[in-house]
């Protein structure tokens, strides 16, 4: 089971291409009408990667982060399959309801 | 050519922020968090600098936007970090994680929206307040310092005008206390003690009834008895006759000397002129202190300046009657605005000052006493500048705060 902030979390990832880290997660989910503090946005991605979720890998560090890394995230196997189920579960309760939810 | 110095554009996070973050998450130097971070601050920098330009005001807005920016993200960061992360790991893995968790998320959400919706507009009301509080303050301050102020003023040349009267009318009556019962042939001997008493009566000359000159003594001449000057047409004779007494106008013997002729009808015997040196009245004027740079003078009947603190000045006799006070005080000697204590005004040497006045009616004269008003109200308008700064500076942080609680301040990805 996710939580709705961890699903956020993990379609911005998927929706971040090749640089999905903290800030640019932050950004996706902001520029999609929701807003996620930093200090969620970390305990969200720990916890899907303690629950090998999701993985990462560290970047090239940059001088405007005072040459330090980023931390690029991507989805497991796990964490894809995870994700799917929940959206399909969505999908297949919101397929039966009728407006004012249906587009 | 000119060049302006611009502080540069930071290109990373100050470092003592970083050390304090880095203290607080106890974390490594080189932790991901704190190059989120300080990517963060440099977008924000970025972000207000390209709203606010880079003139050197704004470049210091800017970074104060971006330190407080990071504090409060840092601080964020901080309270997931060390507590609820902390707590949820605490909890036992199952339902009570799950809520813990959630509750966690949703307990920073509550946090901004009451910022944004009790906090940011009390803070509005309560600074509001404060605004209109402050500007009523000193306004009622204004009201009450030029009310005492010209007071004040108004008591100085009150003062001033009244011993310029007493000395002249203690003159008059020492002229005529010279000549009352004495007789003719000892006038001369009475009129030198008088000298000898009265230093500023420098001259003397006794007029018959018939306008002829029967004796003159003089500090200044040589003495003269029975010379037969005709006086008959002369205006301190047909004046003093008319009307028992005469003050004539300021003359100068010397441009520092100034005199005033004083005639006083003698009981059936004609009449007693008098040279009256009147430079005691400068020293008068010159002894008026009002503040640090407040200072007296005195006109005429007709406007013109017959003494000031400067006797260079005097000696040309300005005519002042075009300044809005003397034309004033002119045509209505206690003026009405004068009691209503609204009486600002241009100085001889065109500077804005409070005035008020006084009129010696036996002589005509107006006594004016007057202080700049840079100088009255300097204080009250320095402490008013620091309220409105200090006010200023509240709102403004107050609207950043806001701003900042409204969403977060990131530069979005480019599509």
């Amino acid at each position: 089971m996710l939580t709705s902030n961890e699903q956020l979390v993990m379609l911005a990832i998927l929706r971040c291409g090749r640089q999905p880290y903290a800030l640019s997660i932050q950004d996706e989910i902001g520029t999609h009408g929701h807003s996620l503090t930093l200090g969620v946005l970390y305990t969200v991605l720990n916890r899907l990667e303690s629950r090998k979720l999701i993985r990462f890998r560290e970047g090239e560090p940059t001088a405007q982060r005072g040459d330090r890394p980023k931390r690029l995230y991507a989805l497991t196997a796990i964490g894809a399959r995870e994700l799917r189920g929940c959206l399909r579960i969505l999908d297949s309760l919101r397929a039966g309801v009728p407006s004012p939810l249906a587009n | 050519m000119a060049t302006t110095l611009r502080p540069r554009a930071p290109d990373r996070a100050p470092r003592g922020l970083e050390r304090v973050t880095g203290l607080c998450l106890q974390a490594e130097p080189k932790d991901t968090r704190l190059g989120d971070l300080s990517e963060l601050y440099v977008r924000t920098h970025e972000r207000a600098t390209r709203h606010l330009g880079t003139a050197p005001g704004a470049t210091t807005i800017s970074r104060l936007a971006a330190d407080l920016h990071y504090v409060g993200a840092s601080a964020n960061v901080v309270m997931f970090a060390r507590v609820i992360e902390p707590v949820s790991r605490l909890a036992a893995h199952g339902a009570l994680a799950f809520v813990v968790t959630d509750l966690g998320e949703r307990a920073m959400a509550t946090v901004k929206m009451s910022v944004r919706k009790l906090v940011l507009p009390a803070l509005l009301l309560v600074g509001s307040a404060f605004l209109i509080h402050g500007t009523l303050n000193v306004w009622y301050m204004w009201r009450q310092t030029e009310a005492l102020m010209i007071d004040v003023q108004r008591q100085k040349a009150d003062a001033l005008a009244a011993q310029i009267e007493q000395f002249v009318v203690a003159t008059q009556s020492q002229i005529s206390g010279s000549t009352a019962g004495v007789p003719a042939d000892q006038q001369r001997v009475e009129w030198l003690r008088l000298m000898r008493n009265a230093p500023a009566i420098t001259e003397l000359t006794h007029v018959g009834a018939d306008g002829k000159e029967s004796l003159f003594v003089s500090r200044l001449a040589m003495d003269k008895v029975g010379r037969g000057t005709d006086f008959a047409n002369d205006v301190r004779f047909t004046e003093a006759m008319k009307r028992q007494s005469y003050v004539g106008p300021v003359y100068f013997r010397k441009p520092a000397e100034p005199y005033v002729s004083i005639a006083v009808a003698r009981a059936g015997s004609g009449v007693t002129l008098a040279e009256v040196n009147v430079k005691r009245v400068w020293e008068m004027v010159a002894a008026i202190k009002v503040g640090e740079t407040g200072y007296a003078y005195i006109v005429d009947g007709k406007g013109r300046l017959i003494a000031d603190r400067d006797p260079a000045t005097v000696s040309s006799q300005p005519d002042l009657s075009g300044l809005p006070q003397v034309r004033a005080a002119l045509a209505a000697p206690v003026t009405e605005r004068q009691r209503e204590g609204r009486t600002f005004d241009t100085s001889p040497s065109g500077a804005s000052v409070l005035s008020a006045n006084a009129p010696v009616p036996l002589l005509g004269w107006q006594v004016f006493v007057e202080r700049p008003v840079a100088e009255i109200f300097g204080p009250l308008w320095s402490a008013a500048l620091r309220g409105i700064l200090l006010l200023v500076l509240g709102l403004a942080t107050v609207l950043l705060a806001g701003a900042a609680a409204r969403r977060p301040v990131t530069v979005p990805r480019p599509a």
